[in-house]
């Protein structure tokens, strides 16, 4: 069972996708993130603390939203990965070129200006 | 013109042998090889089982046939592979191989029943063994489970090598059958050596049924391999997490990536990168960077074919069409 959520604090939307994360759910995560950019949103904080498991198909909508939203000229940070996801983020890299916080708090202040 | 057009461009392949057309040579000249041994063992089994009129030299000889049958369609199939592969196959011949190896399991599941029915018959209608031909199986097969144990332990080199399900089943096939031999070879020297004791009679088809539980279990373990292979499935998380490594050591040399496809066929891996470039980017590092990408991939992955298209829009999947 895929959900996400998505709350504005100030300039910056957070995006909260819980459940699987998988070839079934990637379509969903993806939708969601081309209806924000299209609003014109540009700082973006991915909060995975709900997400239990990410498929590579995930992985790749994370992969082609961080290129629109650089394409954009915008922020994209995540944060309160677990183990799991954690460990996957390291496997392919993602940790070498995205920005990864621990905490919530920690991943605003760097979208902060 | 094709001629031409090829020389043009790759004049080295039309005189020199390259490493592939060796191995699915010497992948040819192993199963020519069985192919021979298995011809001269199905004739010895025939006559054992005339001159000793035994039912069960009859189920050796029925599944020695058989085992025959299917490697001879393995060596024609890698026949057609060797002399093919340049003309009418580019892809390879995977899902051939897939089917060949299909072929072998149901054969394979074809001498389980024969062998299944001769022990049930015997066990029912209980016979003491006798005669020459007794005497020729044992020498027969002393001589085969030393032959085939030597195809079996080459084959599966050469399947381990080459990742070829072909040959992996050809193992397996003559590992099945040098067991075979074995058991035979113990049951026909039980039977004998016991003729005086009545439950003697029993040693042979219980035998038998061994044999037909490891028969299974080989047929089994091909029927799973083929049949995932000719589905044409995606590739497994893993490997789909290494392309994602690679694609974000890229991260900086593409504009956007616009789909991943994968499928397995047979022992090759067919992986598609769909990518977007930067208008003004020079032709020169696109090329660049494609080559890099796919090389790295291809290193990774065995037996990966990879391709990276240009593309401006997202790709759609043939199965959402």
């Amino acid at each position: 069972m895929f959900d996400v959520k998505h709350e504005q604090q100030e300039k910056i939307v957070i995006l909260s996708p819980g459940g699987r994360l998988d070839a079934v759910a990637a379509p969903e995560l993806e939708r969601k993130c081309h209806e924000l950019l299209d609003d014109g949103k540009k700082a973006f904080l991915l909060d995975l603390a709900g997400l239990d498991f990410v498929a590579s198909a995930g992985l790749r909508v994370f992969l082609a939203f961080a290129k629109l939203v650089k394409k954009a000229d915008g922020q994209l940070v995540f944060c309160c990965l677990r183990d799991e996801v954690l460990e996957v983020f390291r496997i392919t890299g993602f940790t070498d070129i995205f920005s990864v916080c621990a905490s919530r708090k920690e991943a605003i202040d760097a979208l902060q200006p | 013109m094709r001629f031409q057009e090829r020389g043009h461009r790759r004049p080295a392949t039309l005189t020199t042998m390259t490493p592939h057309a060796h191995a699915a040579g010497s992948r040819e000249s192993a199963l020519r090889t069985g192919v021979i041994t298995g011809f001269i063992d199905t004739m010895i089994t025939l006559t054992a089982m005339l001159v000793a009129n035994s039912a069960v030299l009859l189920a050796d000889f029925l599944k020695t046939f058989l085992e025959l049958i299917a490697v001879a369609l393995s060596w024609y199939a890698m026949r057609r592979i060797t002399r093919g592969r340049t003309e009418q196959f580019d892809y390879g011949m995977g899902k051939m191989e897939n089917l060949v190896s299909l072929a072998v399991g149901t054969l394979m599941a074809v001498c389980l029943l024969v062998i299944s029915a001769n022990a049930i018959r015997n066990i029912l209608h209980p016979v003491h063994i006798e005669g020459v031909g007794v005497w020729i199986s044992m020498g027969a097969q002393i001589t085969y489970a030393c032959i085939n144990s030597y195809i079996a332990v080459r084959s599966r080199k050469t399947a381990r090598e080459e990742n070829s399900p072909l040959m992996a089943s050809q193992a397996r096939l003559h590992f099945t059958r040098a067991i075979a031999n074995g058991f035979i070879l113990f049951s026909l020297t039980a039977s004998m050596v016991l003729s005086g004791h009545h439950w003697a009679q029993y040693i042979d088809p219980i035998a038998s049924l061994v044999i037909a539980a490891s028969i299974l279990m080989a047929a089994l373990g091909i029927f799973s391999t083929s049949v995932s292979d000719l589905l044409d499935r995606t590739l497994e998380e893993s490997d789909q997490l290494l392309i994602l490594r690679e694609l974000t050591r890229h991260f900086n040399e593409y504009e956007f990536l616009h789909g991943v496809r994968s499928r397995r066929s047979g022992s090759r891996v067919f992986i598609d990168i769909f990518l977007e470039f930067d208008p003004e980017k020079k032709m020169g590092d696109v090329q660049k960077t494609a080559d890099h990408l796919r090389r790295s991939i291809e290193e990774k992955i065995q037996g990966s074919l990879v391709t990276i298209g240009l593309a401006t829009g997202p790709v759609s999947n043939p199965t959402e069409r």
